[in-house]
């Protein structure tokens, strides 16, 4: 029974996460779409986080992996151990929006 | 993060149409946002300690994300380290490496990817695509990759799998020596 149920819920959950976006103008075909595990916002992303100077991060080892964007004057890094519980980063730089994905 | 997936990638959504973005084509695939494009700002995969000698002015995200999570750890260390894919559903070539991190491009519709392991060693790369002339360095003091046309114009890559590039882009060809 429970290999059952999990069958189930293999079948009917993909179309179940499908139901709630409003597919009435896409460009890809909607069978190739697959549920990736997580709900909506199971992942959470983050929005104008905060961020510290070089200086008093304490927090950070030299050699573990990061990713840097310098625009407009301004450098900024994600370190990757942080982008992978959000995935993605709602950002500025100045007027400029920009998202951070990972 | 929609939760949804496409071409083993993740589809995002924003808040203000609810419209689903492909993550690596860059463009709204379904919603009312469809055909739109999103622009590729230029972003470096390196160590704290490089970026930080290349920008001591740098600011750095902090743990103080409004979220409890574990940030001591990377949740996804061991699928760093392991040869196989999530959700792959390409069977690379055998003298390929599916997990391979490659910076990818599209010109003029043509889709290459430089393999990461290769721009290393090298330093640089010259490459002809859809008859344009690509010069792609890697810069091993910052880990920085620039992809410029003949004119100087950068191409804007991405860095990622080489399994989800060709994934995405079927009829992408990988840079060979």
């Amino acid at each position: 029974m429970p290999l059952l149920i999990f069958l189930l819920f293999l079948m009917f959950a993909p179309t179940a996460a499908l139901a709630d976006w409003d597919f009435s103008r896409h460009s890809i075909p909607l069978n190739e779409i697959q549920s990736g595990g997580p709900t909506r916002d199971g992942i959470p992303s983050l929005t104008n986080p905060r961020y510290m100077s070089a200086r008093g991060a304490d927090f950070m080892r030299e050699d573990e992996q990061v990713l840097g964007v310098y625009l407009g004057g301004v450098a900024r890094a994600y370190p990757t151990r942080i982008l992978s519980w959000h995935e993605l980063v709602n950002e500025s730089f100045g007027d400029l929006p920009v998202l951070v994905s990972w | 993060m929609s939760g949804l997936l496409y071409k083993a990638n993740v589809l995002m959504y924003d808040r203000q149409s609810e419209s689903l973005w492909s993550q690596v084509r860059r463009e709204a695939v379904g919603g009312p946002m469809t055909g739109a494009r999103l622009e590729v700002l230029e972003s470096t995969l390196t160590t704290w300690g490089k970026w930080k000698k290349k920008y001591p002015q740098t600011q750095v995200l902090s743990l103080e994300t409004g979220y409890q999570r574990d940030y001591t750890r990377d949740p996804y260390e061991s699928y760093y380290e392991s040869r196989k894919g999530f959700f792959s559903f390409f069977k690379a070539d055998p003298s390929e490496e599916e997990k391979a991190l490659v910076a990818g491009i599209v010109l003029d519709g043509e889709a290459r990817a430089y393999p990461l392991e290769l721009l290393r060693k090298k330093g640089g790369l010259t490459d002809t695509l859809e008859e344009a002339r690509l010069a792609i360095s890697f810069d091993a003091q910052t880990d920085r990759i620039s992809i410029r046309d003949a004119e100087g114009q950068t191409v804007p890559h991405v860095i990622l799998y080489w399994f989800v590039w060709k994934g995405m882009y079927p009829e992408s060809t990988i840079f060979k020596p």
